[in-house]
């Protein structure tokens, strides 16, 4: 009975923290691997501000990824209550069966 | 009474021809034609994209951009060239969304590997402003936009400047300096682009928003240019 606890408790940690980080990386639906990054500086000669771009490696999960953890982790959980339930009602047949 | 009439007639129509047919002068002491290739020296060539649709807004950049065009300083209208963008170098932060996007669904990079834009001429050429050693006008680029293996005619709004050679200048290149930028809208459905099935308009924009920034140099190599 202790692993199905304990696939509960894994289940709620994977999706809470697949939610925070989530959250954390800027709540974007699809996953991106880079990052634009545009560095302006004044150009004195066209008299404008000239822009170069960089493309730096930078991971924002997204929530096609972060989703189907969520969704795993929901779904750890209800199983584990799911077989607990069961075994409770089972326990508790027994008793009345007992008695 | 009659011959005066069709003097006066005469008058006004070649006073509106002229003004109609008027070529416009570079107002800079440039007197021959001058072939500008583009070139990274001078400044970083760009081509940033915008996509907005329900599910998503990306931006996205390109960097292969090559390709020169002559400007007659004495008839601006009669610019003309040819500017291209490697499919290749097309980024948009999503490695694989970049994989799809050069895939056959989408720009097919492989059978189509540049998107190009043949200039003829062009069009309501206005100074915008000038100084002693540098001009900026505003016109209308007429020319051919290919994307996808399909050609369109295309006008697109540009503002061009044009900087003579100083000292300043050669610090980056030789020659005289010109920089070009443009704003405009493309539609991926003009282009024969129609992706997945339900990704455009969802995920990507119909349309796609393009701001385009070039530099060249009279003097410059071809190869300046990534």
């Amino acid at each position: 009975m202790r692993g199905w606890k304990l696939l509960q408790w894994l289940g709620v940690l994977v999706a809470v923290s697949t939610i925070s980080l989530w959250l954390l990386h800027g709540g974007h639906i699809f996953t991106k691997d880079r990052q634009m990054v545009v560095h302006r500086e004044s150009d004195p000669i066209f008299g404008t501000t000239r822009e170069r771009v960089e493309w730096r490696p930078d991971f924002r999960l997204g929530l096609d990824v972060a989703g189907p953890l969520v969704a795993a982790g929901i779904g750890a959980w209800l199983l584990g209550w799911w077989r607990q339930r069961r075994h409770r009602l089972g326990m508790s047949h027994k008793d009345g069966d007992a008695s | 009474m009659t011959i005066r009439l069709i003097g006066c007639l005469l008058a006004g129509f070649l006073a509106l021809s002229s003004t109609i047919s008027a070529a416009t002068r570079l107002p800079l002491p440039v007197n021959q034609k001058q072939t500008v290739t583009l070139s990274n020296d001078v400044g970083p060539n760009l081509c940033k994209f915008l996509s907005s649709a329900p599910l998503e807004e990306f931006e996205g950049t390109a960097d292969g951009i090559s390709g020169s065009f002559t400007v007659d300083p004495s008839n601006l209208e009669a610019t003309s060239g040819r500017i291209q963008v490697t499919v290749a170098s097309m980024r948009t932060g999503i490695t694989r969304r970049d994989e799809h996007l050069r895939s056959p669904d989408w720009l097919d990079a492989e059978r189509y590997p540049t998107i190009s834009f043949d200039v003829r001429e062009l069009k309501e050429v206005r100074i915008s402003e000038q100084s002693r050693d540098r001009a900026t006008l505003t016109a209308k680029a007429v020319g051919t936009f290919t994307l996808h293996g399909v050609s369109k005619p295309m006008e697109l709004p540009i503002t061009l400047t044009y900087v003579l050679e100083s000292p300043e200048t050669r610090k980056r290149a030789p020659g005289d300096f010109v920089m070009v930028q443009s704003e405009f809208t493309i539609s991926l459905r003009d282009f024969n682009i129609r992706g997945r099935q339900g990704i455009i308009g969802s995920r990507v924009g119909e349309t796609i928003r393009v701001w385009v920034t070039l530099y060249g140099s009279t003097a410059a190599s071809p190869t300046g240019a990534r």
